[in-house]
């Protein structure tokens, strides 16, 4: 097993009642393998990963259970034994590619980040590196790209340097929280497109977060349904979608916009 | 949900109510009037007839600290009123009209902003003369940049977003929009730039009457008395100690008021 | 056919000033009947939304004809965060409207606000609460309410749900055909995502760089695309089913 996540809870201790984030949360992922997880806001989707890639603020908030990364807790570590694995083994790429590359830093310095702190090799090394990533991220121009600043760039080719700058290092596992959702739909199908083919030719394992079963679907050989802070299902994708034993898996999967033209004045429940 | 409970605020507020309630009381009652001389309580050290002794005068200084009290606080409210209803009003206009006026009116205030503000009260008061209002007319005039482009800030954060947008469609006015529906998201942030500038306006009215060219005799203010007691701090340190521990108390109870509103504004 | 409550001929508009004035419309045409919901699809920057505000006003700087047969058209934002007033409650923002367009009697304009809000499937308490203590789905209906308020007829909804989770989508999406039947309203709808479209709108527009590469009924463009860009468009989002 890759990664083990054992009874995940989350709690915030910034009110005087505790709020859990994330009531219990377990999952196993292999080597290579695509996982989905499916919620709607406030599911405790995004701070699951927040919490596994040691993102989380543990001042205010109490993280328990076990994350077991290829045979280590990654709950359990300190900030620098965290720190040794996250960039390298483990990545995540955000939803908001604008908000997540520094405006002031050139594209090229951006997606080598990983590479100045774990590696040592020469400016040259690195160069040629970084280039591979962004071709690997769908970005072959990278040669020209990488003096660019950021708002030089569309959305959808920011979050592929994001991507780039996550898979620089090889990690064997990549979170991806809603990484398409800011971006138009012909850019979003490319991307998972690129995210397909960066698992078949790397074996990047995907930990894939959306709020759109049909994103998943599109991407993803297993999925994980969560509902304030629980999980409500868990199974193959093609059981999940086409025989949900679940009501509110039901809902989620009803309420994608199909080819299906609504009526004003119908009766609705 | 129930938030976790402000202390800053809390404590804050109580420090500021007791050194309001302090300068209140100056301004209708005195154990001893202020400015009655004694020789024979010259220098007289704290005891229970006079609880903060006596100075060079033999003036008794818990009177003359409840009267400077008073007097350096209306003189920081004033200054505050005239320095933060013209900076609002500035400020909203530019930040939400933008333009060529925008432009001017901003540079005239970095210009101003670049002097130190006791520096510029100087020149002011050398021109017309000192004296309580003209402290507080020299000062306030002075103000009025900082809080400008504070509110300008806030006013150009706001005005293009969705629902000042969506006021405009409807036909809302353009002042209605700006005093109506930008001003109250504008509080938190105006009200903790206000706690500051009473701090401000409190050490600036110090520093000038320090300097001499503050409040004159028979007037008095913390400021006054701290500049006359410096001759006298090595053998009667209390002259200095309480009209500075009055001044600290008011300082800290506005700045942990601010201090607490800015944590709530975090909460959001 | 009856008078259009929206005509478009040949419009065109800039942005910027200067040498970096760029073109955002390139001869735009196009009608909107009373009562219909048009879709205009593109991606970022196909001047979709630069479209919107020429037909709301709030951009000026066009050439061309625009004919608005409507009073105050109003406008439903994306982000159900930006769009209501933070500081006022629901009730306050709702009666601004009302007082914009001068109705004086407080009662009525109560009266008014509260059954708007039930009209958008929000109930009489939520007229005091500030947006902060509404969920998305519910910012999104008083955006509804305060759109319809005033009685326009014509309202550009500019990608109310995409930023929704999709049972949220699909409830808001309802709703907007309810009014739209209960008040025959015209819809100039917004949206990169045409399964989106395709449920609420009657016609669809598609636009790539400022122009109009295809129009036609909804139905007509999903089965038989003639633009490349309308078939990248729609394998993308169909895809995904």
């Amino acid at each position: 097993m890759l990664l083990n996540v054992e009874h995940l809870k989350v709690e915030f201790h910034d009110y005087t009642v505790p709020f859990a984030a994330v009531e219990d949360f377990s999952l196993s992922m292999g080597e290579g393998e695509m996982v989905g997880i499916v919620g709607e806001s406030g599911s405790g989707k995004s701070m699951t990963a927040h919490a596994l890639m040691g993102l989380v603020r543990r001042a205010q908030v109490a993280i328990s259970g076990k994350a077991l990364f290829d045979g280590s807790d990654l709950l359990a570590m300190s900030r620098s034994q965290l720190r040794r694995y996250q960039g390298k083994e483990l990545s995540i790429i955000f939803q908001e590619p604008m908000t997540s590359l520094n405006p002031t830093m050139k594209i090229g310095r951006q997606v080598e980040d990983a590479l100045r702190i774990h590696t040592r090799l020469t400016t040259q090394q690195r160069r040629q590196r970084a280039l591979e990533a962004m071709a690997l991220a769908g970005l072959p121009d990278g040669e020209k790209l990488y003096g660019c600043y950021p708002h030089q760039l569309s959305g959808g080719m920011r979050q592929r340097v994001m991507i780039a700058a996550a898979l620089v290092l090889h990690p064997r596992l990549l979170i991806a929280d809603e990484p398409t959702t800011a971006l138009d739909v012909t850019i979003q199908a490319q991307i998972l497109d690129t995210l397909k083919e960066i698992n078949r030719r790397e074996g990047t394992a995907i930990l894939f977060i959306s709020h759109d079963l049909g994103v998943v679907k599109a991407l993803c050989q297993r999925v994980v349904v969560m509902r304030h802070g629980l999980i409500v299902e868990e199974g193959t994708i093609d059981q999940v979608f086409y025989h949900p034993r679940e009501e509110y898996t039901r809902q989620l999967i009803a309420a994608r916009p199909t080819r299906r033209k609504l009526r004003g004045g119908v009766e609705h429940g | 949900m129930e938030r976790r409970k402000n202390w800053y605020l809390t404590l804050g507020l109580a420090l500021t109510v007791l050194s309001v309630g302090y300068s209140a009381l100056g301004l209708f009652w005195t154990p001893y009037s202020p400015t009655a001389i004694s020789t024979a309580d010259q220098y007289a050290a704290p005891s229970v007839s006079h609880l903060f002794g006596c100075d060079h005068m033999g003036r008794d200084v818990f009177s003359r600290t409840l009267e400077g009290a008073s007097a350096t606080l209306t003189i920081a409210l004033a200054v505050l009123a005239i320095g933060f209803a013209a900076g609002l009003v500035l400020g909203a206009l530019c930040g939400y009209y933008g333009g060529a006026a925008d432009a001017f009116v901003m540079r005239v205030c970095d210009a101003v902003a670049a002097f130190p503000s006791v520096l510029l009260g100087l020149v002011v008061i050398a021109v017309i003369g000192p004296g309580k209002y003209n402290v507080i007319l020299a000062l306030g005039v002075l103000f009025i940049p900082s809080f400008a482009r504070l509110a300008r800030g806030e006013f150009l954060k706001y005005r293009d977003r969705d629902f000042v947008r969506a006021a405009r469609l409807m036909g809302v006015s353009n002042l209605r929009i700006i005093f109506v529906h930008i001003l109250p998201n504008t509080w938190p942030v105006l009200l903790s730039g206000l706690t500051i500038g009473f701090n401000n306006a409190v050490l600036a009215e110090a520093s000038m009457s320090y300097l001499g060219i503050g409040v004159t005799p028979p007037d008095t203010s913390l400021g006054r008395m701290i500049s006359e007691a410096q001759s006298y701090f090595a053998t009667s340190p209390w002259l200095i100690l309480f009209p500075a521990l009055v001044m600290i108390l008011m300082i800290l109870g506005v700045g942990m008021v601010g201090e607490g509103i800015r944590e709530r504004l975090g909460d959001k | 056919m009856a008078e259009p409550i929206l005509d478009i001929q040949n419009l065109n508009s800039w942005y910027g000033k200067g040498k970096d004035r760029v073109q955002a419309l390139k001869n735009v045409s196009l009608t909107l009947a009373p009562g219909e919901a048009l879709g205009i699809v593109g991606e970022s920057g196909s001047g979709k939304t630069t479209l919107a505000k020429c037909v709301l006003g709030l951009v000026t700087d066009y050439q061309g004809i625009l004919r608005v047969n409507s009073s105050r058209p109003q406008m439903v934002f994306q982000d159900p965060y930006g769009s209501l007033n933070p500081a006022r409650t629901v009730g306050w923002f709702l009666e601004e409207a009302l007082r914009a367009s001068g109705v004086r009697d407080r009662k009525e304009r109560k009266a008014r606000a509260v059954d708007m809000l039930v009209q958008v499937g929000l109930t009489e308490e939520h007229y005091g609460r500030k947006p902060a203590r509404l969920s998305g789905g519910q910012r999104q209906r008083v955006s509804i309410a305060a759109a319809l308020i005033q009685g326009s007829k014509l309202i550009v909804l500019d990608e109310p749900v995409s930023a929704l989770d999709v049972t949220l989508q699909a409830q808001i999406l309802q709703l907007l055909a309810d009014l739209r039947e209960k008040y025959r309203l015209s819809y100039l709808f917004i949206s990169h995502d045409l399964a989106v479209v395709y449920q609420l709108c009657d016609r669809v527009c598609v636009m790539y760089h400022g122009q109009v590469v295809e129009e036609g009924d909804v139905d007509a463009v999903y089965d038989d695309p003639q633009h490349d860009y309308t078939k990248k468009l729609l394998a993308a989002s169909l895809a995904l089913d």
